[in-house]
């Protein structure tokens, strides 16, 4: 049997409908029976009744209505740039991510690019120091021994200087050829004549073929002075080769390219 | 997307939600007890369910959903002021030594009621505007405050009881007479 104080503590719970049945049915069975409490609970009721009535109708938590209607014009406004801004996103999202992509690409290729060039540069180093300390260094050598014709020298000549005689009236002799070593890299090494300028044709048989293009032109050879020498190098099937002399910037680049175009490289 | 997703307009936000602007109101006011910043406290929790419509499923309470967003921007509100209070442990122990309770007479005005109500501490008047007069039940109060059940529970209890104290004052000063019930001294 329910107390008048047990049904003091759970009255309010009795009307907010948030007692168990179990509990309901006691208190209801509890105010069959107990005045004071009926009347406790219908004061209960009325108050809060009257509090929620007091509230709902008080001025001061009435929300004004210039406000609302403000409030609702800005929503609207809000709501219509959202849905723009979708709208933009929907059609600028791929091309912004097309650009980022680009970017992205743009930046690995100019990385990869500029690692491969100077992997150029260095392997140009070595065929300067191949060059100046074979080629120059042995001139005379050379000179001397360009009466003497092998079977490679004459492989040579048909090869690659009979062309550019009959192609581009270029005369040029083959003084020596011979595989020679340089700081570890073993080069097939042509010593050729262009009037008076020794000419290095140096066929870099360690390293691999660089497979990138190697200037701005894009036209596969990269040219370039070193100290008192034109060095232009591209990549031959297999490995890279370099032409290197003391003509002029002009001459050297277009012998290279004759020597590129050959079909024999 | 981009705050629009299945309820892809600002139709279906103002059919479910814009009807609530009052009640938001009112409970803003009754959070901050001050008319600038309840309008200040609809606004930011009007602007982020909009931006959070797409969260909301249809046909579920969307008074209550509301009511959520509202308390959780009032939370960062406060915390951005440093002014978010934990249950302040005077007025836990205030409304735990309430033993008496006397009756209330009927004869009170609307003002003495909401007079009353202020004098209320926040923390408990909150969970009687949200359970008496907006009408969420127990479990929606707690989700609402983010709150366990149980705690909902005590300081309903404890806020009902001190909203009682305070009416019987007021009517005390109006020359009522108040009896102490036999068994709650």
């Amino acid at each position: 049997m329910m107390s008048c104080r047990e049904f003091s503590e759970i009255a309010d719970s009795y009307l907010s409908d948030e007692l168990l049945v179990e509990t309901n049915h006691d208190l209801i069975h509890h105010l069959e029976q107990c005045r004071d409490c009926r009347g406790e609970l219908n004061i209960r009721r009325q108050v809060r009744t009257k509090l929620r009535l007091a509230i709902i109708n008080a001025e001061e938590s009435t929300i004004n209505s210039f406000f609302a209607s403000n409030l609702k014009a800005n929503l609207r406004e809000q709501a219509k740039q959202k849905t723009l801004f979708s709208f933009r996103n929907l059609i600028f999202a791929p091309a912004s991510f097309a650009t980022i992509f680009l970017i992205v690409f743009g930046f690995f290729i100019y990385q990869n690019s500029s690692q491969n060039l100077a992997m150029w540069q260095k392997l140009s180093d070595e065929a300067l120091e191949t060059h100046k300390e074979c080629a120059i260094e042995h001139k005379e050598e050379w000179l001397k021994n360009a009466s003497v014709n092998s079977a490679d020298k004459i492989n040579f000549k048909e090869q690659i200087l009979t062309p550019l005689k009959v192609k581009y009236n270029e005369n040029i002799d083959l003084m020596d050829m011979h595989e020679c070593y340089f700081h570890g890299k073993k080069y097939r090494h042509y010593v050729l004549k262009s009037g008076e300028h020794v000419v290095s044709y140096l066929q870099n048989e360690t390293d691999n073929a660089i497979p990138t293009k190697l200037d701005a032109n894009n036209d596969k050879i990269l040219s370039q002075p070193r100290e008192k020498f034109q060095l232009a190098s591209f990549n031959g099937k297999m490995n890279p080769i370099f032409i290197i002399s003391d003509m002029t910037e002009a001459e050297n680049l277009n012998l290279a390219r004759m020597i590129q175009n050959s079909p024999s490289i | 997307m981009f705050g629009f997703g299945k309820q892809d307009n600002f139709t279906e936000f103002e059919r479910e939600a814009i009807p609530f602007l009052d009640d938001v109101y009112r409970v803003a006011y009754w959070l901050t007890r001050n008319q600038t910043e309840a309008e200040d406290l609809t606004q930011e929790t009007f602007a982020q369910a909009l931006k959070s419509f797409h969260n909301y499923e249809i046909g579920t309470n969307c008074k209550a959903w509301m009511m959520t967003i509202m308390y959780h921007t009032n939370s960062k509100r406060l915390r951005k002021m440093n002014r978010l209070q934990l249950v302040n442990d005077t007025e836990e122990k205030i409304a735990e030594t309430i033993s008496f309770e006397p009756s209330i007479p009927q004869n009170l005005t609307d003002v003495d009621v909401i007079a009353a109500l202020k004098r209320v501490p926040k923390n408990f008047a909150e969970v009687v505007v949200l359970a008496d007069v907006e009408g969420f039940a127990y479990k929606e109060v707690s989700q609402v405050l983010n709150v366990p059940i149980g705690t909902v529970m005590s300081r309903l209890h404890r806020g009902r009881k001190l909203l009682r104290v305070e009416l019987a004052d007021y009517a005390r000063n109006y020359g009522f007479k108040i009896e102490k019930k036999v068994g709650e001294l």
